[in-house]
């Protein structure tokens, strides 16, 4: 997997050390990952954070295990109700940027990316691109454009949806799981059958 | 105005992975504002649990940015450079194309994705229970201290009686009256 590039009079030279040349497969996830959204964005975090946050919450041995199991589902609660309506929120407004940037064709609607281009000409004239950087870039802006909307919005949503959301996602998880973080009692009841 | 937001929306079109890396610190910090103020105002979470979630969730906040900040940049710039000079290389691609270019977008883009795992979702829960825990024995802390017994000279006799001597200590006469059923 490493090579190490061998000097002009045979010495090796661990200076360059240099991986195997990554193949396709690899270049397709990374030409998929160069036009991820922030939607693919949160769904990635918001997953693993759901799996991995409420598992060191309730692994918190310096507090005690009802502060513990209320830690935990809060951290479970956030995960979801974040990350469904960060979901929710950043498709809706980045649907309607390409709505707007959009214009009839063969097959349905199209990117209009000349629209596109003349309505930031300036900003990616500044940049100074070359065809192909520019067409990627144009294709891109109303991800952009959406996902700077939703942060605009989200200032509104994490107050009036996000936190009442979450404390009652809270109350369902803690009667979906009484007894979260009570393995001692949990044994000891079946242990007594 | 205007054209400092084509500037920036141009800027943030070209370069994915400075965007989201942006985007999502921007995120954090509205998100844990919300939480704070959700928890605060939260009238089934009693007041003891409040005094652990509330300074968790702002050190979440406060640490997520920070982490996120530290973790993430560097790895998203460490990934540039290690293409950049060839550490990192795509088989049959050459340097100079707009596919190379991609496959380098790519690459920060999900640098930034491990950065944000890292950062957001193991190392922050970590510290911020640390430091969360430390604030709630703060608090508890200041309520022992603030329901300490009135000591009673009355019991005193007895006390020093049972204690063969030794030095008076509040601890020893709590046990004492409790052992005893003196009212404190």
């Amino acid at each position: 997997m490493i090579k190490k590039v061998q000097g002009n009079n045979n010495t090796l030279n661990f200076g360059a050390i240099k991986l195997k040349p990554l193949g396709t497969n690899v270049q397709k996830v990374l030409k998929s990952a160069d036009n991820f959204s922030s939607v693919h964005q949160k769904l990635i975090l918001g997953t693993f954070g759901l799996i991995v946050q409420p598992a060191i919450d309730l692994r918190n041995k310096e507090v005690d295990k009802d502060t513990r199991k209320i830690s935990a589902l809060r951290s479970a609660a956030k995960a979801i109700i974040g990350t469904a309506t960060g979901l929710v929120v950043r498709t809706a407004t980045i649907k309607g940027a390409e709505l707007a940037f959009s214009k009839k064709g063969s097959g349905g609607k199209i990117l209009d990316e000349q629209k596109i281009y003349r309505t930031f000409k300036k900003g990616f004239d500044s940049l100074k691109l070359d065809d192909g950087k520019l067409s990627d870039a144009i294709k891109r802006t109303p991800s952009v454009i959406g996902s700077l909307v939703a942060l605009g919005v989200m200032i509104f949503t994490n107050f009036l949806v996000d936190a009442p959301l979450t404390n009652l996602t809270m109350e369902k998880l803690d009667k979906l799981v009484p007894n979260l973080g009570n393995e001692e009692k949990e044994n000891n009841e079946a242990k007594n059958g | 105005m205007a054209n400092f937001i084509q500037k920036t929306v141009a800027n943030f079109a070209n370069d994915n992975g400075k965007f989201l890396f942006i985007n999502a610190a921007i995120g954090w910090f509205l998100a844990s504002a919300a939480q704070t103020f959700g928890i605060m105002t939260n009238k089934k979470i009693d007041k003891e649990d409040k005094k652990f979630l509330v300074p968790q969730e702002v050190f979440d906040g406060l640490s997520n940015i920070g982490l996120y900040a530290i973790i993430t940049a560097p790895l998203m710039n460490m990934t540039d450079k290690l293409i950049d000079k060839g550490v990192i290389s795509f088989r049959n691609v050459d340097k100079n194309s707009a596919e190379f270019k991609s496959l380098k977008g790519g690459a920060a883009v999900l640098a930034s994705f491990v950065g944000g795992i890292v950062s957001t979702n193991i190392l922050t829960p970590m510290i911020r229970n640390k430091l969360g825990t430390v604030a709630q024995r703060k608090a508890f802390k200041q309520k022992i201290q603030d329901a300490m017994p009135t000591y009673n000279f009355n019991y005193q006799p007895l006390f020093r009686k049972s204690q063969d001597n030794t030095p008076l200590r509040i601890s020893n006469y709590i046990n004492f009256a409790k052992s005893k059923n003196l009212k404190i």
